[in-house]
């Protein structure tokens, strides 16, 4: 099998019309793109999350202040382009995401910042992050998925659509100022999720009582409001941060404000479980559903002893023998499929239709289920009814892209020795293009990566 | 569903299209020099069609011998041809067009081809879409060709009408046409879900789950083969096809819409399971009659100015082969149907079944450029000399006559 075909497969979105960039050294190919890891030009002139979180709480002050008004009714009917302009601006964030994956020169840092966006779910279907979900891929995510898993946790869980999406940012400790005071108190959500879904794993060893203690250290860590100096950044509130010392993962942080927080992330970015967990997500990811024991262990050490370097954790992934080797384990997601069929025909994706092509096809853009983000194996997007939806899809895909290449060149420089030899002379005897493209993108092949 | 539509009569596209799916605007342009008002209709049937199934030449004598097993049942048997003269009938399926013929209104040419040799579906659909019989590279369609010469000069009225997904090459070029599309994602054609329920036979996913999902539709057996019987019109193809010939009669009807329209219909590269009566083969041409049915009421009194002209790529071999089905051929049949069609007649020369090209194919006796020039000239007006100079250039062959209303 060709390595050029897989290099470009299974770490990025596949060859297109021109052929892969991989070349004759896939491994060197990969990580030199690690190495300049450029921001995509499509990301560019789209708003900072400050500027969306100031939005909303302007929103929400007009709402407040009519309603306060009496003049509620009207303040309703004014609702109508505000949506229309959020809509506009959500198309806009999904047409930036579409084309910095369709036209990267480092197709795996486009892959890398999916999965780590993935690794650390911020969603959409709670309407109040939506306008946010964009601009964290970009603010905290894609800056660190060469850097420091450290870094990348630390801009996660200070970022608003976090904050506003696992719920921290209201989390109020019960014996701060305002929590004596008023009947406000404790959230544990983001507290929970870090320990469970995004360091230290679901069987990483820690307790309800770890939890407790993280969201306590936590309380503060919130987002600057409009009579803020820094509204819509990150800010810490003392006032309503828990006062006293917290034990988490059987270490004493004592009372230091914002930087236990800094101090218990630190800690819990260091334990052996993370190590563990980040190794078996990426190998799930890149190689296979179940992840050969081995390859999971060489990634756990390579972040235990880079002290969570991502790009040397991914260098270590790019000389695993499985990643090569189990090739064609995978399949792939329909943000994957999607964004690889427009790779593999040149195509650019027209944008409000590739938004409804996702939702059918039950991956729509921005809006994981859960703060588990979108599931990572076959058995979740193989049901009875996604084949056919992807059967469909490639079908439609094909009418409409069909004469952009020739389906039989698509078949060797975008899938390769993996078409079974009757899905080629499927396509050699399809009776038309467009009926030859179909079959080649919903080919097993190409289906899996 | 996509529209992109420059000028048809405003009323028409929304009724057609929903408000929601206009976006464009509809400027009205009083043109000096008016082009003809005649209607073409230009259907590409896609896979290579069965000539002599879809027309059968039942007085051929070799016609039961060479035929076998997919021969169909005589004119006056029980699902028997429907008889056209004493030479040629129709598919049983075509049915709702037989009273065309007695019309006047539809016209067969029998064993016509391209003028190219190959037997690739890819390469003979380019050829016949660029009205050449070699390729070099040519990425205009003979009918964009023919709209430049027919446009008049300065207008920005679209006179042609792509209906479906992408612009067949046939109207693709320097000038701009206008576009329908059915809604997006339509449910897979089964000919499609035939291919891969094969090709996924062996993933352990892709395999059952499809196997699964087919069921949950009930669909298994259209798709599976076992009966073929009950497909006619539920095919993807043919409804789509529906679709595109009622939108494509309703816009090219309106006062100021396109005169010019190209469709597609797939489905008619019948290797396996072709049939006679019924099965993959007469389901298709009932979904192909259902079409025209609707193209013929949606078109309304402009019918009256249509011309609607059927073409495939090539033939397919005479004798059926190993698995019910035929392979690809050489000639098939050209037809011709509407209000200003020349009809109930059949034009060009019948090579007959008893020498066959390369002892398997029907001979070609018609270039089936000889009937596109023939409609350029005769019913949309265009000068001979200008065709065969830039719409058919080099091709050497003369326009038929007479096949349509003057």
């Amino acid at each position: 099998m060709n390595e050029a075909i897989i290099a470009a497969a299974r770490f990025g979105y596949g060859a297109g019309p021109n052929g892969s960039n991989a070349g004759t050294n896939p491994r060197q190919w990969l990580k030199a793109q690690l190495a300049r890891p450029a921001r995509p030009p499509a990301l560019d002139g789209l708003p900072s999350s400050a500027e969306q979180a100031v939005a909303i709480f302007e929103l929400r002050k007009e709402r407040q202040q009519a309603k306060q008004a009496g003049e509620l009714a009207d303040a309703k009917q004014e609702m109508s382009p505000e949506r229309m302009e959020q809509r506009q601006r959500y198309l806009a964030e999904i047409a930036a995401r579409l084309s910095a994956a369709t036209d990267s020169e480092t197709p795996l840092i486009e892959r890398l910042s999916i999965f780590w966006a993935n690794h650390f779910t911020v969603s959409g279907v709670r309407p109040i992050v939506r306008p946010l979900v964009g601009s964290f891929e970009r603010e905290a995510i894609r800056p660190h998925v060469t850097g420091k898993f450290e870094e990348m946790v630390l801009a996660v869980v200070r970022h608003p659509a976090m904050g506003l999406y696992l719920d921290n940012a209201v989390s109020v400790g019960p014996n701060s100022r305002v929590g004596a005071r008023r009947d406000r108190g404790l959230n544990e959500n983001l507290g929970r999720e870090l320990l469970e879904l995004h360091t230290l794993g679901v069987d990483g060893g820690y307790t309800e009582e770890d939890v407790r203690a993280l969201a306590r250290i936590l309380t503060g860590w919130s987002i600057g409001r409009l009579k803020d100096p820094d509204p819509g950044h990150f800010h810490f509130y003392e006032p309503i941060h828990e006062p006293g010392p917290k034990t988490l993962l059987g270490h004493t942080y004592p009372e230091n404000g914002e930087g236990e927080g800094l101090a218990a992330i630190h800690d819990i970015c260091r334990h052996p479980s993370t190590a563990r967990h980040i190794a078996t997500k990426l190998a799930r990811h890149f190689i296979a559903d179940q992840p050969p024991p081995g390859a999971v262990e060489k990634l756990a050490a390579s972040f235990r002893e880079s002290d969570g370097d991502l790009r040397h954790v991914t260098e270590t992934l790019i000389d695993l023998p499985e990643a090569w080797s189990l090739y064609q384990q995978k399949v792939k997601t329909p943000w994957d499929l999607v964004v690889s069929a427009a790779v593999a025909t040149g195509s650019a994706l027209p944008v409000q239709q590739a938004a409804g092509w996702l939702n059918r096809l039950g991956q729509p853009v921005f809006m994981a289920p859960q703060p588990s983000g979108w599931p990572d194996d076959a058995a979740s997007w193989v049901g009875p009814e996604a084949v056919l939806r992807r059967v469909e899809w490639c079908q439609s895909f094909a009418d409409r892209f069909q004469d952009q290449v020739d389906p039989l060149m698509l078949a060797n420089y975008a899938i390769g020795d993996s078409l079974s030899p009757d899905a080629h002379q499927a396509a050699e005897r399809a009776e038309s293009r467009s009926a030859a493209l179909a079959l080649l993108l919903a080919s097993p092949a190409f289906q899996r990566r | 569903m996509m529209i992109d539509l420059a000028c048809p009569d405003r009323r028409t596209a929304l009724r057609l299209l929903g408000a929601a799916g206009l976006v464009a605007a509809f400027p009205r342009i009083a043109f000096a020099d008016q082009p003809s008002d005649n209607r073409l209709v230009v259907i590409i049937q896609r896979g290579a069609l069965d000539g002599l199934a879809a027309v059968p030449p039942y007085g051929d004598k070799h016609y039961q011998e060479r035929r076998a097993s997919l021969a169909l049942p005589m004119p006056g048997e029980a699902d028997g041809i429907l008889k056209l003269d004493g030479m040629f009938g129709l598919h049983p399926a075509l049915a709702p067009i037989r009273p065309l013929w007695d019309a006047g209104e539809l016209l067969i040419v029998p064993a016509t081809s391209g003028g190219y040799h190959t037997r690739s579906h890819f390469d003979a659909q380019d050829l016949l879409e660029t009205g050449f019989t070699e390729r070099h590279g040519e990425a205009a369609g003979w009918l964009n060709r023919a709209l430049f010469e027919l446009q008049p000069k300065g207008s920005t009225r679209r006179l042609g009408l792509a209906l479906g997904a992408s612009t067949p090459l046939m109207l693709r070029g320097t000038v701009p046409v206008a576009s329908w599309e059915p809604p997006n994602m339509k449910p897979a054609a089964p000919a499609l879900l035939a291919i891969m329920t094969k090709l996924y036979a062996a993933d352990p996913l892709f395999g059952p789950a499809l196997a699964d999902g087919i069921k949950a539709q009930n669909l298994s057996d259209e798709v599976l083969g076992t009966d073929m019987g009950d497909m006619a019109g539920k095919g993807a193809g043919a409804g789509a096809f529906r679709a595109m010939a009622e939108a494509a009669g309703g816009l090219l009807a309106s006062k100021d819409g396109p005169r010019i329209a190209v469709m597609d219909i797939g489905g008619w590269d019948t290797h396996v399971g072709q049939g006679t009566v019924k099965g993959r083969l007469g389901n298709n041409l009932a979904g192909f009659a259902a079409g025209l049915d609707r193209l013929h009421a949606a078109l309304g009194d402009a019918w009256k100015k249509t011309v609607v002209v059927c073409v495939t790529e090539f033939g397919r071999t005479v004798a059926p082969n190993g698995t019910g089905g035929t392979d690809h051929g050489t000639a098939s049949v050209t037809m011709l149907l509407g209000g200003a069609v020349r009809g109930g007649k059949v034009a060009g020369d019948w090579p007959g079944l008893e020498q066959l090209a390369e002892n398997r194919d029907l001979r070609a006796a018609t270039d089936q450029r000889a009937v596109l020039k023939a409609v350029l000239r005769d019913h949309l007006g265009l000068a001979g000399d200008r065709i065969d100079a830039a719409v058919f250039p080099g091709s050497g062959v003369r326009p038929m006559g007479g096949l349509v209303r003057a």
